[in-house]
């Protein structure tokens, strides 16, 4: 009896993993092929299997995860022949040239780039294919190292859907897939949720592996880089706070702060080291330079006429290319009549987010605003009812430590000027929901309790 | 139990909602623009808006030529298509400099939808036309991908017709007894007429292309539409001779479109271009047609005879060398053109004929040879060219010759020389001692008597009594370069060069005039036309010569 159930449940994965994959392959032959109606068969899928998911059609969630991230992801990499996207293409070019220690360009700083891409090309696999396919495979495992991460902590069905939606924002499979390094850095990113998120992984263990994924990410890339760093100061910082207010959902024993020392002075030597030997350190110039505007900006937010602080940088367009026509500032134009002028100086998603432009937007626009802004609030319902209703849930107290400095990292890209423009609002969005998806599944299971 | 189940058909509803949106379908359905994007768009369901950085394979061929040929020329394109060279290019190592000459790179989004696309803010995309691309050369094609080069914008369009722009002189200069080093420049007539050169010159600088890594040389310049073309020769390390072009709005910026490509190359073995083309001179006869532009230039053959040839273009570009050549064949031996009939100036109709000068040698001076100006007319490029008998209508000066009678002092100008019999005041002449290992250009300022006479400068080194000689500049061999009629008088801008030895290069421009094109009156007072100074440590102070006088007028 007992084989028969383990042949039959071994019978059900294969099953599982054949489907999957041949869904991956419709899509990714589809896209290569510019097939019109792959799409939408790829759309009609994954609400499919989401839907067989809640009926309790679908077990091996794991294996679903990965197949709606990689058809996903797919769709948009193996589109035609060549790679696609725009920053791809600076990338494409680092990638095919190596490494070079005075070269100032941000892509020149990331070790996939510079030493991997090369060595992969130096074994035969192209560097389109590299792009197109081997690095965005990777990136798709993301999903299902987070799915593992918050199965630990909120079960296996619960799991799926809050790694569904960090999938299903479109900055996974639209904005990220354009950024090599961003992708593989991500992985690393996931890695430290599955860390923080594991109790099986403890102590030094745990603080090394931190240190380990954090390095790792940066030297992938600087925007992954300084995530980390936020994580980890919130991971180290916020417990702190907590033990002297005494809030119990976050409260840590001090033996794990004073392991703090190791994975942060370990990321910020690398940072460091790495940013400031290539090409004389500019890259740590552009970041003192953020700094500094930042908090120039902050002095006088609500002025109309302050002026709009950018923080200058390299460009990551080439300098003999003349991208025509020349705009003027249409970001300045688009917000003059809303009156908020400290605006100016942030993302204009960062509008959108805090609900500036609905009265603006189209009629799908506002439907699709109301969407949004409902998975927002579920997510911050989410978080306050976990800080009250922590024991219902497995998660670990670092992992709301992190949830908590998500919060905080929104907040400043909505309110600390010239902030957001780091790196653009959405990345901050996707980064954070690394932590933050788990929340909007806990927000409506509190809220159908409450119901009830 | 219940609650979990409700709750999970809860977050599945809201998920499959949200992803309807997010996955892109209610964008594309609901044809949402993308100069306003409230919606999130796909990648695979909107690849063919100009949202997304899809492109075809002849977008990609059109990048990798622009890798391989565009130099460090500017590149023209939308925001789509500059995100794709950046594939290709090294931003560093260019300077930004926001106007022509560039090439423009339209991708075949651009040339299906007939626009170019801006990309505002992430995501944002915005329109703007293409640019205008009357005045662009096509230089590379994929599919309907195509790579354009322009060499002006339309406010330097509008300069070329501007009066102060109408009498440009193109000459080269550099040089040196090697022969290496030519470059090309350009001098701008001021209110008198005068020629001042441009401060920046060269404008084409030898060395560029394996083409011309010795010389640019022998430039001559057209109107085509609203932009310049120069056609000129190169020279390779191995003294290669090709014919290339380059385009400019300004006549200052210059771009070659087809790289190492010769307009001309040379011919197959056995013909009279076999070792190498050169002294192009182009006329566009204004007849729209598969021959309107025609070309005389000059072939070299296996045994160095120098010989005009013809070709001829339907747009400037694109050259097919005529079937009759050489249309100026070398003269029976012993005439005054037995080795050479080359190095001609631009043809002239006048009155249904085409009347040319053209350069001849004979063996009498070896090794460069001996040059002097003949005339040749035709009625018909692909005709008979016939020779005039009273050939050569210009000769060298072989009378402005004479060694010093006594030392010429450091300092002064007033020189004893054997006989002032061949001179003429006001003549440019070289000092030079009898070494060859110092010279200096200056002008004869007055005859004092039949054996002193007084230079206009001082002499800049002590010139040696006998071994030490005056020459006139144009004592050596004469070559034409520029014919015109300004209604009385023919004008002949030419050049001088090798004035006392065949080994010394000083190549100098000279100025004559014919009311008949047979009989020519030498301008002393206004030659050279191209201002020279010998050995002042700028670029052409070894030569300065092959004036190319641009009469925008004229060509028009």
């Amino acid at each position: 009896m007992s084989e028969f159930f383990w042949l039959t449940k071994l019978s059900w994965v294969v099953r599982d993993i054949v489907v999957a994959i041949f869904c991956v392959a419709i899509t990714a032959i589809g896209a290569y092929t510019l097939n019109t109606f792959t799409p939408y068969l790829t759309i009609v899928a994954i609400i499919l299997i989401t839907a067989l998911v809640a009926k309790g059609n679908l077990s091996n969630y794991s294996i679903w995860v990965w197949c709606i991230s990689a058809c996903l992801v797919l769709g948009t990499t193996m589109l035609g022949h060549y790679i696609v996207g725009s920053d791809i293409h600076g990338e494409y070019f680092v990638a095919n040239k190596g490494f070079d220690i005075d070269y100032q360009y941000v892509n020149n700083t990331s070790t996939l780039l510079v030493f991997v891409c090369p060595a992969l090309k130096f074994i035969g696999i192209s560097v389109i294919w590299q792009f197109k396919l081997l690095f965005p495979l990777l990136y798709s495992l993301i999903p299902v190292i987070l799915y593992f991460a918050f199965k630990k902590q909120m079960g296996g069905i619960k799991a799926f859907y809050a790694v569904l939606f960090f999938m299903i924002v479109p900055m996974f499979f639209i904005e990220v897939v354009q950024i090599q390094k961003s992708m593989i850095a991500e992985i690393f990113l996931a890695l430290m949720v599955y860390v923080i998120a594991s109790k099986e992984i403890v102590g030094f263990k745990k603080n090394l592996s931190l240190a380990v994924c954090a390095m790792m990410a940066t030297l992938c890339h600087y925007t992954i880089g300084i995530f980390a760093i936020m994580f980890l100061c919130g991971y180290y910082g916020v417990p702190f706070i907590c033990n002297a207010l005494r809030i119990k959902a976050i409260r840590l024993p001090y033996r794990n702060i004073k392991w703090a020392a190791l994975p942060i002075v370990g990321l910020m030597a690398t940072f460091f080291i790495w940013f400031g030997m290539i090409g004389d350190g500019f890259m740590l110039t552009y970041f003192n330079n953020v700094a500094h505007n930042s908090v120039v900006a902050a002095q006088a937010p609500f002025e109309e006429d302050a002026p709009i602080v950018k923080a200058p940088m390299p460009s990551s367009t080439p300098t003999n290319i003349v991208v025509a026509p020349i705009s003027e500032n249409p970001r300045a134009d688009n917000v003059k009549s809303i009156g908020f002028s400290y605006m100016d100086k942030q993302e204009p998603l960062v509008r959108t987010a805090v609900g500036l432009d609905f009265f603006d937007s189209t009629i799908q626009g506002k439907a699709f605003r109301l969407i949004q802004y409902l998975t927002q609030a579920l997510i911050v319902f989410g978080f306050l009812f976990l800080l009250f209703k922590y024991k219902e849930y497995n998660f670990t107290p670092e992992f709301i430590a992190c949830v908590g400095t998500s919060f905080v990292v929104i907040l400043c890209v909505v309110f600390v000027p010239t902030f957001s423009s780091l790196v653009n609002a959405s990345r901050y969005y996707q980064a954070c929901l690394f932590f933050l998806a788990p929340m909007l599944v806990v927000g409506v299971d509190q809220l159908c309790k409450i119901k009830r | 139990m219940q609650n979990k189940k409700i709750a999970i058909y809860i977050i599945c509803a809201i998920l499959s909602v949200y992803f309807i949106f997010t996955s892109g379908f209610v964008f594309f359905v609901m044809g949402s623009t993308t100069d306003k994007i409230d919606v999130p768009y796909s990648l695979a369901l909107s690849k063919d808006d100009s949202i997304v950085g899809y492109y075809t394979d002849n977008d990609i061929k059109c990048a990798k030529w622009l890798a391989e040929n565009h130099g460090d020329t500017l590149i023209y394109a939308d925001y789509n298509g500059g995100a794709l060279l950046m594939g290709y290019f090294d931003w560093q190592n260019t300077t930004f400099v926001l106007k022509p000459p560039c090439y423009i790179f339209l991708t075949e989004w651009n040339i299906e939808n007939n626009k170019m696309v801006d990309g505002t803010t992430p995501g944002l995309r915005k329109y703007s036309a293409l640019p205008d691309l009357s005045y662009a050369v096509e230089v590379f094609k994929s599919g309907e991908a195509i790579v354009y080069l322009t060499s002006l914008s339309t406010s330097a369009a509008t300069n070329i017709t501007d009066t102060n722009m109408q009498s440009l002189v193109f000459f080269n200069g550099g040089g040196d007894n090697s022969g290496r080093n030519y470059s090309i420049g350009v001098a701008i007539a001021d209110e008198n007429g005068e020629f001042i050169k441009y401060v920046g010159n060269p404008i084409i600088k030898s060395g560029g292309y394996k083409f011309d890594a010795y010389q640019a040389k022998d430039p001559w310049v057209i109107q085509i539409g609203k932009q310049y073309v120069m056609y000129f020769k190169g020279a390779t390390s191995k003294w290669v001779d090709t014919i290339h072009y380059a385009i400019s709005g300004d006549g200052i910026s210059w771009v070659m479109p087809t790289g190492e490509t010769a307009t001309i190359p040379a011919g197959g073995a056995g013909t009279f271009d076999a070792n190498g083309t050169s002294f192009p001179r182009v006329i566009d006869t204004g007849v729209v047609g598969t021959k309107r532009y025609r070309m005389i230039y000059t072939g070299c053959n296996a045994a160095g005879n120098y010989q005009a040839g013809y070709a001829y273009s339907s747009d400037g570009f694109s050259w097919t060398k005529g079937a009759n050549n050489p249309v100026i064949p070398i003269g029976v031996g012993g005439t005054w053109d037995d080795v050479s009939s080359a190095m001609v100036s631009n043809p002239v109709l006048y009155d249904g004929t085409y009347y040319m000068l053209y350069g001849g040698e004979d063996g009498a001076r070896t090794p460069q040879g001996h040059w002097q100006i003949g005339l040749v007319t035709f009625t018909d490029f692909e005709g008979a060219y016939t020779k005039y008998d009273g050939n050569p209508v210009m000769a060298n000066d072989v009378s402005a010759n004479s060694a010093l009678a006594a030392q010429l002092t450091s300092g002064t100008k007033v020189v004893t020389v054997a006989s002032t019999s061949g001179f003429s005041e006001g003549q440019p002449v070289f000092v030079a001692k009898g070494d060859l290992g110092h010279d200096q250009f200056t002008r004869i300022d007055t005859i004092d008597s039949p054996t002193q006479l007084t230079l206009v400068d001082n002499a800049d080194a002590n010139y040696a009594q006998t071994t030490s000689v005056v020459v006139g500049w144009d004592v050596g061999s004469i070559v034409p370069a520029s014919l015109y009629f300004n209604g009385t008088s023919w004008i002949n801008h030419y050049t001088a060069f090798q004035p006392y030895s065949s080994t010394v290069i000083r190549e100098v421009s000279a100025l004559a005039t014919s009311p008949d094109l047979h009989s020519w009156i030498i301008d002393y007072a206004n030659s050279p036309p191209i201002p020279y100074t010998y050995n002042n440590g700028q670029w052409d102070d070894q030569s300065s010569e092959n004036p190319c006088v641009v009469r925008i007028k004229e060509i028009e």
